[in-house]
Formats: structure tokens, sequence, C-alpha cells
């Protein structure tokens, strides 16, 4: 209800703004204030939220403007027109991400680099069309026939501009943007948890796209003209400036942001010999005073981390996790002769494999035996270079982790790839990605259906840090956490994948000796509730109390497989242990 | 065509030479000084100044290009040094795009001194060489261009040299390998970091120099640069040295081939050139594929 | 769902309250009384009662900040010696300076700012044709006076000329009136029929290209041979040039600033290729001279409406310029700045600060002794260009010196 509140506080000095200020370039300068703070909030989405990158967003919002204008010049009418304009960004975000999918850091500021150059450069020369330097000149903006007079499109822009606020607050707030910056934090660990992360990309691409083009649309009906000049390369930085001085990945960092780079030119425009000094000092001084921006800033000095969801409620005390989270079938993995090949190196060489019904299959060996790449095989963080993966006969071999977690196969990982964002509680929510009902509109608008989901989903995920013991830390964010803590965690979040295999990679490793005590107890539970578990473990003490069969690896062999006393008293085994020092030595990585 | 060919390597080389500032920085701690077109600016009308000193006081042509570079040289790798304590450094690694904006808005203030210094107009920068043109066949070529082949020759060689041979260059590489284990070995990253700047500025700088006769050398001159080399780094491979040498001759090559065809769109080439690599190749043609392990 | 009502209404009230009684903006604006006591206005402005203000709204970074300078200077020298001599009435001007930074909609902020807070009684400016289009609506609406000094795009001053009152006026070689002069002497004298362009891709070269072709084809019903651009930047034009040479042309026709004149005529050097050129004011840019020397010796004409030693007057204002700068980075646009200034300043003189007044006195200003070619009555009702192609003559470089051939 404050926040409410507060969106009408806001909306009400919007629209008292004109008598307040009654000159016509407070006016323009208020218009142009909102619409680069939409450019700007939808930029935060992506770069913020989803932990891409764009250097090209003028070109969306020149794109924007010039469908939208082109449109209106043709005849329709304005409010479809800026429909259209926006669809069409959103369309071209898409194909943005689409074609950077593969490339990463540098590479992906190239290719957004290079859309929003080729888009500049086009706007130029297709003279013909957009007017290119001479410009177009636009039709006033009408709504209903009605026409809209320098304030009236204020007030228009200011509507709009709210309500995107209010739609962006609320994507921060619902299980998107907690995917968004899962997927920021760590992609494979997003994806083993269900979320395709190709589709989230470009999701994320689109969205900020589609206010980009918002804001251009918004933008070229201001004068009634543009021209091509306006779209440039640097207006592209400039955008990027104010997601990152305001705070990336803060709620209120857009407005902070879009103050500095667009008021701030205003006070200094007397200062025409050093604008670029002034401008390129404060933006250096605030990088270096505050990294995280100045919203990051404050709140890290309030301590007031941004909690994305209300104080979660405890559920009854007697629940027990997993076991109450509908019927399972139990696991049936057969893996036959998989051959895992780098660049000639065999790191897995003919493995087979099967784990049924809810049994705890151990997997050791010394290190560089191949463990943690026969992990990554059956998660599907990589695919066989040759051999066959059956699951529940299906044949999975090629399947991508977040199939692979929607098939009921999900792990955890030895190097932590905890969502260090989120809270504690919100990587717990992650885990049930595949699971939740409520689609875009409903995440966007806060609809009831979402509000219950949300709770329901808040409830179990309790549910499940009660199993794991970590309750009373649900609302930490998870990097705070121990590093035993963490790996409950991971558990924790597995677990609400609502999985029939869990792979445990290393869950004992860098734990103290009373949190191991803890983990322990925490695998016998999941045992208990008809999980099947691949445990991959150093400790020995682990592995011999806890699995029911023990398969060993050497050089990428399978080199016995029986219950914890013939593993004990193998030969092979214990030679493959006591030449352990040197092997370590042998085989690097 | 074949003196667009010419032409288009002789640029090509200079793009090559400024974007392996790029790689030098990005492989000992992935961040790169995206204000390298403003160095290179700075480098060329330092230079142009230097020169012009140099030569009043009556120094042998050889000599007074010596010292120039010499003098460029040393003034931009002051600058980077300061570029990596100031803009690069502060940041650590707590947020990946800061280090973009940091070196963004250097880069601004460094474009308004240099307006401020050098003024607001376009500077001829006359080659010490001079203008005159070589004729083989149809291809002109100008001295200036030769020396810029054969200095880009000199500098990709002893690049590789200093990179593949010297004891520095090989902590660097270490570096950039494995942080940790370089530290653990005795190698303090931070003055390799520092040391990658001095170093790529000064690639700047010189490339400065280079173009400066080429181009028009004036304090807006550096950001059209600046990209292109981005560019030709990206489509070689940000990793790999020589295939940034292929990507800046290539990039040089297709502009120049490209605007006999249509002359309007001759930038559009390039950028589509690196969405097309970048789709097919999203390491650039000869970058190094980096495995993650989990 | 209850929220949403709640959204509806207050979105109603809004609606109602935008079509009903909305709030009236810039009540006060104009120029003879202080009328809006805003805290924070200029220093200086109307309320002060011994001052008015003077703007400058025209790039001082980016690719045409020289113009700019050039401009800044000269205007700044017309307001000193306005104020020297004693002012209007005993009010002095002030200049108030902003930069568009070569950007339309930077440019449309600071006119508004200048006529909004500064309450500027006229303004000049600015350097770009695609700025100048984004704001002379704003000019035009408020009813400010702008005088155009540098950008040449054809259409600018004629954008209001149906209106009642037309604010917009200039004095610059409009592009339209150097088209015409290039190619009355290209077509008409030269009789040359295969002409090639080469324009670069900023608004300028377009808006030029726009002309050629407009003129070409209105005028002499031909079309051009070859056309080509570059940009800004680039760092040759070999390309552009050979293709010229594939067609054959006889006269190529250079649309494109200084240092791109540059680039073409080392191009030109370098392909050993000497095509007939004929160029717009920008050739006489002395920064081509000093970046190619004798290059530009070779059958090179261009438009001009301006030499230093054209009066007694001008060569006067460019020493004035040389004593107070050190150097005239730009004659002809120092000159066209200056008369510009003059221009408001001696209106103010006849007709007091109200810009409407103002406006009237510059439409119907006589008498007017300018540095530029401008005539003692530079503008009608219909004509709002001072420069026309009646003032604009070819000419070329003889020995590295700017002469009528």
């Amino acid at each position: 209800m404050k926040k409410w509140l507060l969106y009408l506080l806001i909306a009400l000095a919007l629209y008292f703004f004109p008598w307040l200020f009654p000159s016509s370039y407070y006016v323009h300068m208020a218009q142009g204030f909102l619409y680069t703070y939409i450019v700007v909030a939808g930029l935060n989405l992506l770069v913020g939220l989803s932990g891409q990158l764009s250097l090209g967003h003028a070109g969306f919002y020149a794109i924007g403007a010039y469908v939208t204008g082109l449109c209106t010049v043709a005849g329709v009418p304005f409010l479809l027109s800026l429909l259209l304009g926006v669809l069409i960004c959103a369309g071209a975000g898409g194909l943005v991400a689409m074609l950077s999918l593969r490339a990463k850091g540098p590479y992906l500021a190239m290719v957004t680099i290079a859309f929003g150059l080729l888009v500049e450069i086009v706007a130029n020369r297709w003279v013909e069309v957009t007017g290119g330097p001479a410009g177009l000149y636009l039709p006033e903006a009408k709504l209903f026939g009605l026409g809209l007079g320098t304030v009236s499109y204020y007030w228009f822009i200011a509507v709009i501009a709210l309500v995107v606020t209010v739609l962006i607050d609320n994507l921060f707030t619902s299980r998107y943007g907690r995917t968004f910056r899962a997927m920021g934090n760590s992609e494979v660990a997003a994806a083993t948890a269900g979320v395709h992360v190709r589709n989230w990309k470009v999701l994320a691409f689109a969205i900020s796209a589609c206010t980009a083009g918002l804001g251009g649309a918004l933008f070229a009906f201001q004068n009634a003209y543009f021209n091509s000049d306006t779209f440039t390369f640097d207006k592209s930085i400039l955008f990027l400036v104010g997601v990152i001085v305001g705070g990336a990945g803060t709620r209120l960092g857009p407005l902070v942001g879009t103050i500095v780079i667009f008021l701030l030119p205003q006070w200094v425009q007397s200062l025409y010999n050093y604008h670029l000094l002034i401008f390129g000092g404060i933006l250096l001084l605030s990088l270096i005073a505050l990294p995280e921006g100045i919203v990051g800033g404050i709140q890290r000095i309030f301590k007031q981390r941004n909690q994305y969801s209300g104080t979660p409620s405890l559920p009854a005390p007697d629940s027990d996790g997993p076991s109450q989270m509908g019927s399972r079938d139990g696991a049936d993995l057969n893996v036959q002769a998989a051959v895992m090949e780098f660049d000639g190196f065999r790191a897995v060489d003919a493995i087979d494999l099967q784990i049924k019904g809810s049994e705890v299959r151990g997997l050791i060996g010394p290190n560089g035996s191949g463990k943690s790449t026969t992990v990554n095989m059956l998660s599907g963080v990589y695919v066989p270079t040759k051999g066959k993966l059956s699951w529940k006969g299906v044949d999975v071999t090629s399947f991508p982790p977040h199939r692979m977690a929607a098939a009921g196969i999900t792990r955890t990982f030895q190097n932590l790839q905890l969502f260090h964002e989120l809270t504690v509680l919100e990587n717990v929510m992650l885990g049930f990605h595949l699971h939740y009902r409520k689609g875009f509109a409903a995440n966007i608008l806060h609809t009831p259906g979402f509000l219950r989901e949300e709770s329901h989903f808040r409830a179990e995920a309790m549910r499940l840090l009660q199993f794991v013991g970590l309750a009373e830390k649900a609302g930490e964010q998870a990097a705070a956490l121990s590093y035993g803590q963490q790996r409950l965690v991971e558990i924790a979040r597995a677990l609400a994948t609502k999985p029939d295999l869990l792979i445990l990679d290393e869950p004992a490793a860098g734990a103290s000796l009373y949190e191991v005590d803890n983990i322990v107890r925490v695998i016998r539970k999941v045992k208990d509730s008809g999980i099947a578990i691949l445990l991959v473990e150093h400790h020995m003490e682990i592995v011999m109390n806890v699995c029911d069969t023990i398969t060993v690896l050497d050089f990428g062999k399978k080199i016995a497989e029986g219950d914890p006393a013939f593993i004990k008293n193998h030969p092979q085994v214990i030679e493959a242990y006591l030449g352990g020092e040197e092997v370590t030595k042998l085989v690097v990585g | 065509m074949l003196q667009a060919i010419v032409s288009g390597l002789i640029l090509g080389s200079i793009y090559a030479i400024i974007a392996q500032g790029y790689y030098i920085t990005f492989v000992t701690n992935r961040t790169m000084n995206f204000g390298q077109g403003d160095f290179l600016m700075l480098g060329a009308l330092v230079g142009l100044t230097t020169l012009g000193t140099v030569t009043s006081a009556g120094m042998n042509l050889f000599v007074s290009v010596l010292v120039t570079m010499v003098v460029v040289a040393a003034a931009m790798a002051m600058l980077g040094w300061g570029l990596e304590r100031g803009a690069i450094r502060p940041l650590g690694h707590v947020l990946s795009v800061g280090w973009i904006l940091s070196t963004v808005a250097v880069s601004l203030m460094i474009r308004n001194i240099a307006m401020l210094i050098w003024g607001r107009n376009v500077i001829p920068f006359p080659s010490p060489f001079g203008d005159e043109v070589y004729r083989f066949g149809s291809v002109g070529i100008t001295k200036h261009e030769i020396f810029v082949a054969i200095c880009a020759i000199v500098i990709m060689a002893c690049l590789f040299f200093f990179l593949n041979r010297s004891l520095l260059g090989k902590a660097l590489a270490a570096v950039a390998f494995n942080p940790d284990a370089a530290s653990l070995m005795g190698i303090n990253p931070r003055r390799m970091a520092v040391l990658a700047f001095a170093l790529s500025s000064m690639l700047a700088g010189v490339g400065g120099i280079l173009v400066g006769p080429i181009t028009n050398t004036a304090f807006f001159m550096g950001a059209t640069l600046g990209l292109k080399a981005f560019a030709a780094a990206i489509i070689g491979g940000l990793t790999n040295p020589l295939g940034i040498l292929i990507g800046g001759l290539l990039l040089g090559v297709i502009e120049q081939v490209f605007s006999l065809y249509s002359s309007a769109y001759k930038d559009a080439s390039a950028f589509l050139l690196i969405l097309i690599v970048l789709i097919f190749m999203p390491q650039g043609l000869l970058g190094k594929k980096v495995k993650e392990k989990f | 769902m209850k929220k949403a009502r709640w959204w509806f209404t207050l979105a109603m009230v809004l609606a109602v309250g935008a079509a009903g009684c909305g709030p009236k903006l810039d009540q006060s604006s104009g120029g003879q009384s202080g009328g809006q006591t805003q805290a924070g206005a200029a220093p200086g402005s109307q309320s002060s009662g011994g001052e008015f203000n003077v703007g400058l709204a025209i790039s001082l970074s980016g690719g045409t900040a020289k113009f700019g300078e050039a401009v800044k200077r000269a205007a700044q020298m017309a307001v000193d010696e306005f104020n020297e001599a004693g002012g209007a009435d005993g009010k002095k001007a002030k200049l108030i300076v902003y930069d568009d930074e070569a950007k339309p909609e930077k440019s449309v902020e600071i006119v508004q700012r200048l006529i909004q807070q500064d309450k500027v009684v006229g303004f000049v400016g600015p350097a770009n044709s695609g700025n100048a289009k984004a704001h002379i609506k704003f000019a035009q609406e408020a009813g400010v006076p702008e005088i155009i000094p540098v950008a040449t795009g054809t259409t600018i001053t004629q954008t209001y000329e149906k209106e009642d009152k037309n604010y917009i006026f200039r004095v610059a070689p409009y592009d339209k009136g150097q088209v015409e002069t290039i190619l009355k002497w290209v077509v008409e004298e030269k009789k040359l029929t295969k002409i090639g362009l080469l324009h670069d891709t900023t608004g300028y070269g377009q808006g030029g290209k726009t002309d050629v072709e407009g003129v070409l084809k209105d005028k002499y019903n031909m079309t051009l041979t070859a056309t080509e651009s570059f940009q800004v930047n680039d760092t040759n034009m070999e390309a552009q040039l050979s293709k010229m040479r594939d067609a054959q042309v006889e006269v190529v026709i250079f649309y494109g600033l200084a240092p791109e004149a540059a680039q073409y005529l080392k191009s030109r050097q370098k392909l050993n290729y000497y095509p007939l050129t004929v160029a717009s004011w920008a050739m006489g840019d002395p920064t081509v001279k000093e970046l190619v020397g004798d290059l530009v010796n070779k059958d090179v004409y261009m438009v001009q409406s301006f030499t230093i030693d054209q009066s007694a007057e001008s060569k006067a204002f460019h020493d004035k310029v040389v004593a107070k700068y050190g150097e005239d980075i730009f004659p002809i646009a120092s000159a066209q700045g200056y008369d510009c200034m003059q221009l408001i300043l001696q209106a103010v003189k006849k007709a007091g600060t109200d810009p409407k007044a103002i406006r009237d006195a510059i439409e119907n200003m006589t008498g007017f002794t300018g540095i530029t070619a401008i005539g003692e009555q530079p503008f009608t009702k219909e004509n709002h260009e001072a420069l026309t192609s009646s003032n604009m003559f070819l000419a070329t470089y003889r020995d590295g010196v700017i002469v009528k051939p």
C-alpha cells in the first residue's frame, strides 16, 4: 500500500509540474527527462538485472523514433504507430540477442556497437525514407483526434513514464526479475535450475529494446521534427552511463542516473569550454567513489540491501521437505559407453553407469579421474563426444541443462554457483522455475493469481530451507553465508526443481566439521524421501557411510563398482589412491 | 582495385597497431581502454608538437622522428600508467562494465583538454618524409605510407618478440594465464597491469604519429579510429595478437574495396563484417575459446 | 483490481484536467519587461534595467566547432563594441553563449533556454542545418528573431515565409544560391555536361546534393553522371575518385568541409588524376591550404561571397580580429557572425528591446554597412537571405591566394 501511495504522490507531482514551472523550457526539459528515464530504466533491466551489455541502445531509440514517425506520416494514428514502433523494437532487440547469443563480454559489446552504428548509418544514408540529416517532419501527436500541445504531450509522456515505472518495478519484484538476476549471476546454475537461458536473454533484450524504442518515439514527437544526427554512439554510451552511475540493478538507479546524464549537462551548459571535462570528471569520480552507482553505494552505506521479497513467514515446523512434494517415479539413468574428449584428450573414456530407483551412488576417484566431467555430462553442461545417455527410456544425450532439469536431473556445483545477488530464499525460489505457471502478463501486472503463486512458492521454499536447516537465514544475501551453508542452499535450490536424480558435486568441500555432519544428515533425509543421489566426494568417510553403491574412476575409466565394503578392499582402487600423488602431478586440470 | 588494396593494407596496419593495445590489456586483466582513440589523438598532437620543436631545433630528419617517437611513447606510457592507477584499479572488479565507462570518462577529459590546448581547428600534420608519391604501375604510394608500412612491420616484430621471448613479456603472459599462480612465482600482477596499460597507450600514441599525416589531426579525430581498431581486435580475436593483425588488415582492405562499390555504405561494410564474423565465430577469427569449468 | 480502478479514476481526472483548464505557459515571455521574477534566472536579465541579453547558440564542440568558435569571437567583439559605444539608450548588451554540441536535440534545449530563461531579445546560430531545422520552430513561436551565421541549408529561412512574420534570417551563402552559382559557371560558361558530385554524408553534403540535383533538373534538365559520397574522418577518397575517372566526368562538384576537402585534394595527387573541381564555400576555408599547401592551386574553384580585402571594412575587421585573438581562424565565418550580431544590435538601437519590434527592425533595416557582401538593405519581407547568388562569385586559388579568376 505504501508503494501505491508513493506512486500517487509522484503522479500528482508530475501532474502539477506545469503549474509550478510555467515555462515551456521547463516543460520541455521535463519531457526530455522523462523519455530519457524510460530508456535508462529499460537498459537497467538488461545491464543491471540480466548482466548483459548494450552499447547500441541508440539503435533501438532510432528504430522506435523512425517506425513511429514514418507510420504517423503515412497516416496511421499516433497511438497505433507508437505501439508498432515499440513492437518492432522488441523484434529488433530479440534479433540482436539472437545474433549475439554466443558472443560474450567484449564480443557482445561489439555486436551491440555494430548494431547501433549500422542503424545510425542506415538512418543517415537512406535519405529517401528517413530523411537522413535533413530530417523528418512529423504531424502533431494526436490522441483520439485531440492534438497534444506542449503541456498535454508532457502529461502523456508522464503517464507512460509512470506506467513503465510501475511495470518495471513489478518485473523487478516478480520471478522474472529474479530469473534475470539469477541468469546474470550464474548462467550455468540458472540453466540447471531449468531456466532456458537463451530465451531469457532474448526476452531481456526485447524488453529493454521496447523501452528504448518507446523513449525514441516519444522523443521524435517532442519537436515534431528529428534527424539522424541524434542517434550516435555517444548517445548509447550516455544511456549506459545513466544506468551505471545511478546504480545498475537498483530500482531507483535509473532515476538518479537520468538526473546525472540529463540535468547535470544543463547546469554546466554555459561552461561550454569545459563541459566534457566536467562531465568526464564527475563520471570518473562517481565510478571510483561509488563503483556500484549512486543508489547502489547509498544502499551499501545504509546496509539496506534491496529485499525483493517480503519477510518470509515460517511454515509449520512438522514439514519435512521434498517427500511432500508430489509423487516420484524414481530414477532410471542408463549411461552407455560415454566418451568426452577435449582437443584430443579423453577426460572420460567409455563409461557405463546405471542409476535406478532411489539409490545413493558414490562416484569417487583421484584428482583428474574424470568425475567432474562425468557430472557435467550427466547434467547436460557438456554433450558427450560419443556414447549414449538415456533417462527413463528417453535419449537425453544431447539435452542442454535446462532440459535435463525438466526431465528430472539436477545438480549442485563443486565451485559454488549461488546467485550471489539474491537472498537465500530467492535462490531456493528460483529452483521452482519449472513449476511456475503464471506468465509474463501476470508477473508484470502483479495480478492476484501471481501474488498467490508467489506466496505459495515462498512457503515451499521456506519449507525446503527448514529442511536443510537454514530457515533463519532466509532473508540474507546468499554470498554472506559460510561455505557449508552455501552448499546447503545449493542442495535446497536443486531440490526445488523436484528432481528424481540429484547430483551432488563435492557437497562437503570447504565445509567445517559441524557443517559436514549437517550435510550428511541432509543427504540421508533426501535419500529417505525417495530421490536418487549421485554423490561425488573426497571425504571417504561420507561416501562409505552414505552410499549404497560406489563407482570408481581412474584416468577417465571405470575401474570398479560395488558396495562400500567391496570397494574398500578392491586392489585397483587402493592402487589408484596410493598412486594418487603422482596422478595429481601428471594430469593437470 | 589494386590501389584500394594497397591503401587498405596501410590503413589496416595502423588499425592493427592500435588494436594490439586492446589485446595486451585484455589478456592481462580483462579490461581495455575504450578511450584508445583519444589516446591516439593525444599521441598525434603531442607528436606533432614535438616534431615541430625538434625539427626547428635543426636536428636531422631520422633523429628527430626517432626523438618524437620516444617522447610520445614516454608521455603515453605515463598516461597509461595514470589511467590504470586512476581509472581501472580503483574500480576493482566490482562491476563488470565500470571500466568501460571510467576509460570513456578519461577519454572525454582528454578530448576536452586537447581542444583547449590545440584548439578546435584541424591541424596540418606534414609527414616528416614529405608527400611525394611513388608510382608502381597504376598504384600510387606516398613516402609516408611506405614509412607507415615499415614502422608497422618493425612494431609488430618488436611486439611479438617482446610478448613471446622477453622475460617481461613472459611474465605478462603468466599473469594473463593465471594471476594467482603468477603472483606466487613472484610476479606482481598489479605491476603487470600497469605495464600492460603503459604498453597499450604507447601503441596508441605511436599509431597516432603514423596516422596523423594520413588522416586529419584534430581533437575529435580519435573516436572513429578507436572504434575501428576495436572492431579489428574483435574480428581477429582479442586473445590472439596474430588474429588482431589479420583482423586489422582485413578491415582496412574491406573498407577500401567496398567503397569501390558503394562509397555511401562503406562504414556499414565494416560493421556488417563484424556481425557476420561474430555470428559464426563468437571468439573472432583466431580467438581462443574459453572453456569454463564447473 | 481495486487499485486498477483507482488508477483509472486518476487517469480520468488527469485527462479531464488536461482537456479543460491547462496551465498557461510563458505568460510573461517577451523582452521588454522583466516580468517573471525567477530567482535563478540568468543574472542581468531584463529586470536589472541596464542590460538586455542577446544569445548565441552554436556548436563549440563536435565537428563544426571551428565555425562556432569563429562566430563566437566575432559576436563577442560586436557586443563589446556596442557596449563601448554606449549601448542603446544606455542599455548594455550581454552575450549568452551555449554549445549545441552539433546535436539537434541539444540545440532545441539551448534555444528554449535562451528564449525562456535568459529572455534574449534575439539570437545568432547555429552552424548545422539540421540543428536549425530542429529549433527554428521555437524561435518562430516565441517570436524571437534568429539570424543564422553559418548553416546553409536552403529551406531553413523559407519554413515560415508564408507566416505573417518570419522570424528566421540568414547571413550566409545558402546552398541553393551556391549551387546556382556553381552550375551557372559549369553549364552555361564552360558548357560541361558530364558532372560528378562528391559530397559528405552529413546534413551539409546531403543538403548540397539535393540542391545540385534539383537545380540541374529544374533549370537545365540534366542529371549527374556520377554521385559519390564520403564520411567525415575518411582518410582518403581514392575509391570515389577512381570511380569518377571511370565515369569520365569533366567536372567534380565537391560538397564537404575543409578537412575532407584536403583529403580530396591529397587523393587527387595520389591517383595522379586532377579533374576540374568546383566546390562550395568551405573549400575557401584557410585550413584547406594549411593542410595541403600547393595542391590547392590546380584547377580548384569555389563559391565565395567574401574575401578579406573586398572592402576597407572587411580588411579593418580582419585586422581587429587578428589583433584581439592572435588569428582569424575562419575569416568568412567571423565576418558573417559579426554581421549577424550587428544586425540584432542595430535593430535594438532602433526599436528597443522588444523581440517582435526587433524583428521588424531587422526586416526593414536600411543603411546597414556590413563586413560581408551584405547589402545596405539586407532583407525584405519576402527575402530573408542577406547573401543571395548575386553576392556570390566563383573564386580560385592562384599561388595559394583566393582570387577572382
